[in-house]
This record gives structure tokens, sequence and C-alpha cells, in this order.
């Protein structure tokens, strides 16, 4: 069976499971009915309440496709900064993105909290966005004023830079403001537990936009792993191409981490992973790593919800403490296969 | 203080079965169990919580949203209207929060943040809150 078909079934099963599970609402095998009897023209008696169907619609649902966009975008992005930046090793928060909306949200619960009470949207999320987004452009500017986009070590040891500055920013606030710490933390290990459909609608035009952009760019992609000289004979516009591939991969990321936080591993597991059993060519990786990054943070909430449930373990937590162990066994395995 | 909260105590209405209430830390569904002070305080008035049954080692649990949602509180108490913003109009707008019983009946409770997170001789106002509100909520 090709992988194309196998990550839409994985998909679709992740999705399944993860309205199926959870530490309250009806019995497993009733939701499977209760979806289809929402279906128009379909009508099957699921024996589900309003209180339950309530619980699998408004509770579930929405954290198992915010859960789904955010796996696919992190995912995405890293496959493509790995690709622009020939670098195994990074991940969609290389520039700043996570860092600059921590210090985003930081700033607003801590400080300017008052200053946000008459917004007509979440201030946390907007701010962490725009710090996001800021973050990366001035990496990028730094970067590129010392010949970044030629040469991608510089724009990667700016972005080391601005990561560790904006790390610093945010402890000195967090320091200074230490009522706000459980707050903080809690927005920074990943707010999937809470997400609402109006999450998803705000983060799903980003990651689409996101996501095609790179898809159309997975060919150029694929040249510029051969070498930015080579990647120019072959007609390729290299710094154009870096700069589009790392702006869209930014939009997307940064708008999932203002919503649901910062979400580690998931970008660097999730495209090695894809990788390792599919290849490297950026057209199988770049879909494959939107199906499996949302399968993948969409299983990965479910233990976040029932290990310790009726409480809730942050998703952050269960992305490195199951994938990390996976992520070797899954090497170990490959490499003893070869 | 102690005449005070026996006084809220002796005035207190039975209600058949003992009312069940969720305490809401802030938006992100924190809560506590009945091992905090916050929590002895509802307990001494008699209120089961149902974060209880989350609070293995943690006597501050986030819940699940679709837990709080099954258990379907009596009472839900916020502790963070004044600096979070959370009232009962902002519970009762939450997707599916509108099925519970206590936005129903009227008995998601405003608390004042100062006394609820800050203990000390006013504690004995929270009581009375609480009690106020069981007596409202067995009334109705």
């Amino acid at each position: 069976m090709g992988w194309l078909p196998a990550s839409v079934i994985a998909v679709a099963l992740a999705v399944l499971l993860g309205a199926m599970i959870g530490p309250a609402g009806p019995v497993w095998w009733r939701v499977p009915l209760a979806l289809l009897d929402h279906l128009p023209l379909v009508s099957i008696d699921s024996g589900v309440s309003d209180r339950e169907w309530s619980i699998i619609w408004d509770i579930r649902m929405p954290r198992v496709v915010l859960a789904g966009l955010v796996g696919a975008m992190l995912s995405v992005g890293g496959a493509s900064y790995q690709g622009v930046f020939r670098n195994p090793l990074v991940d969609p928060y290389l520039l700043g993105a996570a860092a600059g909306a921590g210090l985003g949200a930081t700033l607003m619960i801590a400080i300017w909290h008052d200053a946000g009470a008459g917004w007509p949207i979440d201030p946390v999320p907007a701010v962490a966005f725009v710090f996001a987004l800021g973050a990366v452009a001035i990496t990028y500017l730094v970067g590129a004023s010392f010949g970044g986009m030629r040469s991608t070590s510089t724009l990667v040891l700016a972005g080391v830079a601005m990561v560790s500055l904006l790390t610093a920013l945010q402890t000195f606030v967090l320091q200074r403001n230490s009522e706000v710490v459980r707050e903080v933390y809690n927005w920074i290990l990943g707010r999937v537990s809470t997400a609402r459909w109006d999450d998803v609608r705000l983060v799903l035009p980003y990651v689409t936009v996101s996501c095609i952009v790179l898809f159309l760019h997975r060919r150029q992609l694929d040249l510029l792993r051969v070498g930015d000289d080579e990647a120019v004979a072959l007609g390729v516009p290299v710094t154009r191409v870096r700069l589009v591939v790392v702006v869209a991969a930014t939009l997307g990321t940064a708008a999932v981490v203002a919503v649901s936080g910062l979400i580690g591993f998931v970008g660097l597991v999730v495209p090695h992973m894809v990788r390792l059993l599919a290849g490297a060519s950026y057209r199988r990786v770049v879909p494959l790593t939107v199906a499996f990054g949302a399968a993948f943070l969409i299983l990965a909430d479910i233990p976040g919800r029932m290990l310790t449930a009726p409480a809730e373990l942050p998703i952050g937590v269960v992305t490195a403490f199951v994938g990390a162990p996976f992520f070797i066994v899954l090497l170990r395995t490959r490499e003893i296969t070869r | 203080m102690r005449s005070d909260v026996a006084a809220v105590r002796a005035g207190l209405p039975e209600p058949d079965e003992p009312l069940t209430y969720y305490h809401e830390l802030d938006s992100t569904l924190y809560s506590v169990t009945s091992a905090t002070f916050i929590g002895a305080v509802y307990a001494e008035l008699g209120l089961v919580n149902i974060a209880d049954a989350a609070g293995d080692g943690n006597p501050y649990p986030q819940l699940s949203a679709e837990f709080i949602l099954a258990e379907n509180p009596d009472l839900i108490f916020l502790a963070c209207t004044l600096y979070c913003g959370e009232s009962a109009a902002t519970v009762a707008a939450r997707p599916g929060w509108g099925e519970l019983d206590a936005v129903a009946n009227g008995a998601v409770v405003e608390m004042n943040d100062d006394i609820a997170s800050r203990w000390g001789p006013r504690i004995v106002e929270y009581f009375q809150a609480v009690g106020a509100a069981v007596a409202e909520l067995v009334a109705s």
C-alpha cells in the first residue's frame, strides 16, 4: 500500500480514537454511531444523550481538530525548515517563533493584563502571534544583513542568539511577576485541553495557506537539498524560495503556537519519522508530514486526557515523553533492517 | 470567627442529597481538592467536591472539561472573577456548559478573588457567601 493512503487512514483512525476516548461521556462504541447520526440524511439511534453529545462535539472534537492542525503545521514547518537550512536538527521554533510567542504571552499575562481587557479578541494569543512574527522578522533582518540568506549558518546562529535573548527576557519578566508563574507555564505547556471551535477557526486559515505554499514548493525544497550553487544552476531562485518557505512556515507556526502554546518535539520528530519510513524526497515528505503530524498530535492528546483522568496532563509533556522513546525505537529498527 | 462560621453552618438548609460543587481557579479549569484550605471550607459546609476524584497527589488538579460536564455539579464557584473576568455569563457561554444544571439554576457563584485566594479573617465572608449560595439553590 502506498504511504499516502496509509497516512489518510492514520488521520481518520486518530480522529475516530480521539473522539471515542475520554474520561467521561458515552461508552466508546456509541460515539461513531452518534457522529453518523448527525450526518445529513442519516438517522441512527445512538443512545447518546444531549449532554453526552455536547461532550463529544463541543469538548472533544475541537481539541481533536486543533491538535490535528497544530501537529500538521509544526511537522510540515519543521520539515520545511530542515530543508531550507539543510540541517536535520532544526525545528520550526529555530528562528524565534516560539520564544517570541512565549515572551509575548508572558508580557500579556504578567504586565499588560489590564490593557487587554476590552479587546474584541483573546489578547494573549494575539500578542503571542505578533511577537512570534516580530521575533522571526528581527532574526531574519539581523541574519540577512550579514549575508544570511546565502549562508544559512549565519541565519541559524542569529536565531540561536534571538531565542536566548527572548528566553532571558521572558525569565526576567516571570521572575519579577512570580504570581503569574502557574498561568504562564500553563500556557507554555499547551492549551489543547481547553480548545474550542473558535480556536480552530482562528488557526485554520493560517495553517491552510501555509500548507498550500509549502506544498507548492516541495520540488524546490528537493532541489535545495543538493546545495545552493547546484540549485541555482538548475534554475531555482534560491534566496526567494528560502524566504517564501520561511515566511509560510513561520506564519503557520506563529498562529498555532499562539493558540496552543509551545508544544515541543513534534516539528523535529515527525519529519524524521516520515523520512525514515517513506524516503527523503519532499514530494512525499510535505504531504506525509501534514498527515502523520496531525495523527501524531491527536494520538498524543489521548494519554494527556486519560493517564491522570479526570485531571489533565499537558500535551507538551506527552509529546516528549511518548515521542522520544518511539523515535529511538524507530531509529534503531531502521538501522538494523538496513 | 468561630461563632460566625458556626452560625453559617447552623443556618444551612439540609438538602436530600449532599450538594456537589466545582471550584474554578481559572478558565483553564484548574481546581482545588478538599485537601486544600479553600476545599476544607466547602467540606466544612457539607459540600462534595467533584475535583476530589482527580486529586491523586495533586491538590490543585487541572480538570478535564468533559469530566465537569459529566459530573454536572450542583454549584460552580468562580474564584477568578476580578482578575480573569470570569462570570456566570462567560461560563454559560462556554460551548457545552449551557447544559449544566448549575448554569440553568443560576448556581454559578462569582466569588471575590481577594477572599478566595488570599485567606485571612475575611474567610468568614467566604463561608457566608457559600452558605447563601447553598440556601438560595435549595430554596429554588
